[in-house]
This record gives C-alpha cells, sequence and structure tokens, in this order.
C-alpha cells in the first residue's frame, strides 16, 4: 500500500483454555513448562501438539518436555501490528535442539541484534488473548 | 481427453474501485472476456467457477457462487466456488480446465474477483486477511502475510548473501512493466532507492517490497480444443498444470525457509505435462506479493539456481532481453493484487503475449510458452500452469 498503513485489528477469537483437548499444554504453559505430543507408535515429535498421530495415525501419544534451548532459525521484526501489540516487535522461529521448531516473540533483541544461529533460550512471559485475559505464553531470548 | 484453451480474456483495472462492487467488478471482465471472443453470448457458457477469497468476510456473503451467478447471468450445469486463500484463481481456472477436459462441459468460465475496499478502514481489511494465517499457533502472537515472507528473506539474505538491493530490483523491474500498463494499480516508475528507503514495514521488507491490497475481477474462457476456433482466431492452450500442497501452514513448521519447497514439486509436474523444461520458458507471470517471493520462485522452477537469485536479477535476467521475462503486467507488486482474481489475471497476461498483443516494453519478441505461478500460504500451496499457442 503506497497510502498510510493503519494498525491492524485482528477479529476476536475466543479459545476456551479449559475445554480443549490439548489442556495439559495451556496448564502446563502457566506452571512456566513447555510441552507437546509424541507419538508412543511411531516416535514422532510434533509442534502443535495433536491428539493423533499425523504420520501414522495412531492415538497413543504422550505429552513429552520440549528442550529450553534451542538456536535461531530465522526472524523479522514488525513495524505493522494488529491491535494489543505495540510496534516493533521482534518475531523468531527457533529450532530446539530435537529439531522441533517454534514460533514467538523475542523480547530483548531488535532484527540487526540477530543473527541466523544465534543461541535462543526459552523463557515465558504474560501476553493478552482474545479472551481479554493474560496468560502464559513461552518467548525466546537471546543469550 | 481433448485439449483446453483459453478462447477470451478479460480484466479490469486494479485498484480502489470505491462506487463498484465485487458483481460490478466481475461483470466488467467477464463482458470483456465475451467481446474478446466471438459467437458465444453469457447463455452459451455450460460452466462457472468462481474464484474469490473472502466474500463471507470482506462482504458478509456467503453462497457466492449463486450470489455472482445472478449478476453475471450465468446458468450453469457445472458450477464451484473455490478459495485457497492467494492461490484461489490458479485453482479456479485449474477445477475450470479439469471440467473441460473430462468433457463435463464443452466451454467454461472462470471468474475470479476481489472487492476489498468496502470495509470501513484500512484495518479492518487487515484484519480480513489476518483470517488466512492459523490463528492459534501463530496470528494469536501477530502475524500477518508480510511477517511470514519476512522471515524467508532474513534466512535467503543470510545463508545466500542475497541483498536489500537485489530484492529492491525486483519491484523497479515490475514496477516499470506496470507504467506500461493502464490496468495496473501503481504505474508510476520507482528507483532502487525508493524501494531501500520506504518505511520498513516487516524487516527486511520494506512498503515497496510488498504488493498493494487492490479491488478487481479478471475472467477466462474455457472451451474443448476441437471447437476452440470457433470462438477465437487466436486460442491458447493449457498444456498442463501442476500443482502441490505441503502439510505445513505455521511458518515454524515450514521445512526450509530459503525455498518454496511445493513450487519446485508443482513446477516438476507442469513441465512434465507439458514436455518442456525452465529453459524452454519464453514469458512467465510469478505470484511476486513480495519481492522476496519472486525471487524464491525463479529459483524453485529452475530458472536459476537454489541461492542464485539475487544475482540473477541484478543481470536483469528476468527483464525483456533476459533469459525469461518475468511479471511482464508488473506483477502483483504494482498491478495489485484481488486475491482470487490474480491468478485469473496472470491467464490472461500470458494470452495476451502469447497473441503478440503486449504493448511494447511489455511484449516478449515471438514469444512461444508461457508459464503462470500462483501461491497461497507461506508459498506453501503452489499451482503452475504453462501455455503455447
Amino acid at each position: 500500500m503506497e497510502e498510510e498503513r493503519e494498525i491492524m485489528e485482528v477479529p476476536p477469537r475466543y479459545p476456551n483454555f479449559e475445554q480443549t483437548a490439548i489442556k495439559e499444554f495451556w496448564d502446563a504453559l502457566e506452571n512456566e513448562k513447555l510441552i507437546t505430543t509424541r507419538c508412543e507408535s511411531c516416535g514422532k515429535i510434533e509442534f502443535p501438539p495433536k491428539i493423533i498421530c499425523t504420520s501414522c495415525y495412531s492415538d497413543d501419544m504422550e505429552w513429552v518436555d520440549l528442550p529450553l534451548q534451542g538456536k535461531l532459525y530465522s526472524f523479522a521484526e514488525m513495524f505493522a501490528v494488529p491491535s494489543g501489540f505495540n510496534p516493533p516487535i521482534t518475531v523468531a522461529v527457533v529450532e530446539l535442539e530435537n529439531g522441533v521448531r517454534l514460533f514467538g516473540h523475542v523480547i530483548n533483541a531488535s532484527y540487526d541484534e540477530l543473527k541466523v544461529g544465534d543461541d535462543i533460550e526459552i523463557t515465558f512471559e504474560e501476553m493478552n488473548w482474545f479472551d481479554y485475559k493474560k496468560h502464559k505464553y513461552f518467548v525466546f531470548k537471546k543469550k | 481427453m481433448t485439449d483446453v484453451a483459453i478462447v477470451g480474456v478479460g480484466t479490469t483495472k486494479y485498484g480502489k474501485h470505491l462506487d463498484k462492487s465485487g458483481t460490478d467488478l466481475a461483470q466488467m471482465a467477464v463482458r470483456e472476456a465475451l467481446n474478446d471472443a466471438r459467437n458465444i453470448t453469457i447463455r452459451d457458457i455450460e460452466g462457472f467457477v468462481l474464484s474469490s477469497q473472502n466474500p463471507e468476510i470482506l462482504q458478509k456473503q456467503g453462497n457466492s457462487v449463486n450470489h455472482y451467478s445472478e449478476f453475471l447471468g450465468i446458468g450453469a450445469k457445472y458450477a464451484a466456488r473455490v478459495e485457497g486463500a492467494c492461490v484461489s484463481g490458479t485453482m479456479g481456472l485449474r477445477t475450470g480446465y479439469l471440467a473441460v477436459k473430462s468433457g463435463m462441459v464443452d466451454t467454461c468460465l472462470v471468474v475470479g474477483v476481489e472487492k476489498c475496499y468496502e470495509l470501513p478502514s484500512g484495518s479492518d481489511i487487515m484484519a480480513a486477511f489476518a483470517y488466512v494465517i492459523d490463528r492459534d499457533w501463530e496470528a494469536a502472537f501477530g502475524s500477518n502475510a508480510p511477517m511470514g515472507f519476512a522471515m524467508f528473506a532474513t534466512r535467503h539474505m543470510q545463508v545466500y548473501g542475497t541483498t536489500e538491493e537485489q530484492l529492491a530490483t525486483i519491484s523497479v523491474k515490475n514496477r516499470n512493466f506496470a507504467s506500461k500498463n493502464p490496468k495496473a494499480h501503481l504505474q508510476k516508475p520507482i528507483t532502487v532507492e525508493d524501494v531501500l528507503n520506504s518505511k520498513p514495514v516487516c524487516k527486511p521488507l520494506k512498503l515497496l517490497d510488498c504488493c498493494p491490497v487492490s479491488d478487481g475481477a479478471s475472467a477466462v474462457i474455457l472451451a474443448r480444443g476441437d471447437i476452440a476456433r470457433d470462438y477465437t482466431d487466436t486460442p491458447v492452450y493449457i498444456r498442463g498444470i501442476g500443482q502441490f500442497l505441503v502439510p505445513e501452514n505455521v511458518i515454524s513448521s515450514l521445512s526450509d525457509l530459503t525455498e518454496f519447497t511445493a513450487l519446485k514439486m508443482a513446477s516438476q509436474e507442469a513441465y512434465r505435462q507439458a514436455g518442456i523444461t525452465a529453459d524452454d520458458v519464453d514469458v512467465a507471470e510469478t505470484h511476486d506479493c513480495f519481492t522476496i517471493a519472486e525471487l524464491l520462485e525463479i529459483e524453485a522452477m529452475g530458472f536459476c539456481e537454489k541461492g542464485e537469485g539475487g544475482r540473477f536479477v541484478e543481470e536483469g535476467q528476468t527483464d525483456l532481453g533476459g533469459k525469461v521475462a518475468v511479471n511482464t503486467g508488473g506483477g502483483l507488486l504494482s498491478r495489485g493484487h484481488p486475491i482470487g482474481a490474480t491468478g485469473i489475471c496472470q491467464a490472461s497476461i500470458i494470452t495476451e503475449q502469447l497473441r503478440g498483443d503486449a504493448p511494447k516494453g511489455r511484449q516478449v519478441d515471438g514469444a512461444e510458452i508461457g508459464l503462470s505461478q500462483n501461491l497461497g500460504g507461506w508459498g506453501t500451496s503452489q499451482a503452475v500452469v504453462i501455455y503455447s499457442r
């Protein structure tokens, strides 16, 4: 757009953090733990967590801890952001030690201070959600 | 099975059409397509495919295929509405193509349309587009379209040394083509400095690395190959359509942020069907929603090696006189991107090129094989069409 960009209003959405098949995931975050599902049949670990394995379609899924260390896979710094966020926000894809990749906010560095491969630590912060409550979610910290 | 030909094309100007509805725009595009063909009226067409990404949110209008059928005056024995975010247009073209190819219908109208400037504000329009991103695992944290493509740009720049200047040359080239396309949304020529100095939208992408939000409609009339000359002296045949969708949607789930993996698959399938290689393509309309997208596309489709895209565009290999002319209509970057219409417009621009009807400064001399490429999601849903006379 050549005209002035305006703040983007993301339409409200009301996830139910209580009545969900992956309630354990949200509960773990409140306790500053990051978990996801592993298929007990074929061993596939994936994120986001799922109730059925996308590879072998087994429904024998177990919760496992994810490592809280990883490396920066890619990143960007957003200047046009939805309401509820203060620009600019640095966002990243981080690859954990076990190969699982996560998307989230980088809380202690801007674009020019980062490079692919940087060591990242996962921590937890309260974030605004569309239910107008704060919930803890994982964030990235450059080491 | 029968060949399938394009026998008529039409497109509105892309831009802000504050006094036109989506159905007005669709009528204008279809009228032009009917006039472009001969011996055919709206009542003669047997099939109807509508590609529109978001009428439910932009217009609060469901059942859009029936809604549009009334305003277009088309009765059809085969009808479908196709939605796949930004690749809706080519998914629609392929749906119409299959209807004709299978013998279900002899002729099919494919219309792509998006009417964005109807909601009260720019924020509302951007909000409507945010619906296409995974809401729970990505959009909830502020993701929008520039962000996903910026992630590709960052990694490509860091792994292969691609520069912001190289990306800017893509925007400059496409704007130069658009300056000779009266239907383009943005037509004023720009320089590399203009791109580099435009304000950051999502680093490393700046405003002039991004396509505008546009209203517009485009239409093509498809016919069985053996009756195509009843409707035109210059049928353009669809020689292959490759499509590939990978099971990845959240940005962190993509297997490789330095390439469009799905496009490698889709283009190879299209080349195989058409019996050609990348070297045979004379003119290509690609999905340059952001400058980095065009760079990833020329690499994935094999116009140059992976990682070499920056140097390739810098050398002018994607301009007129280069190895393959890319986005001679101005691309999404300058022609505009009315979401559902884009893939259909690409088909109309390639048709114009293969007929030799593009104006000086845009026409590729002696163009024989054309290609259009359209994507959805983070390049995770791809479609490639090969055309020839």
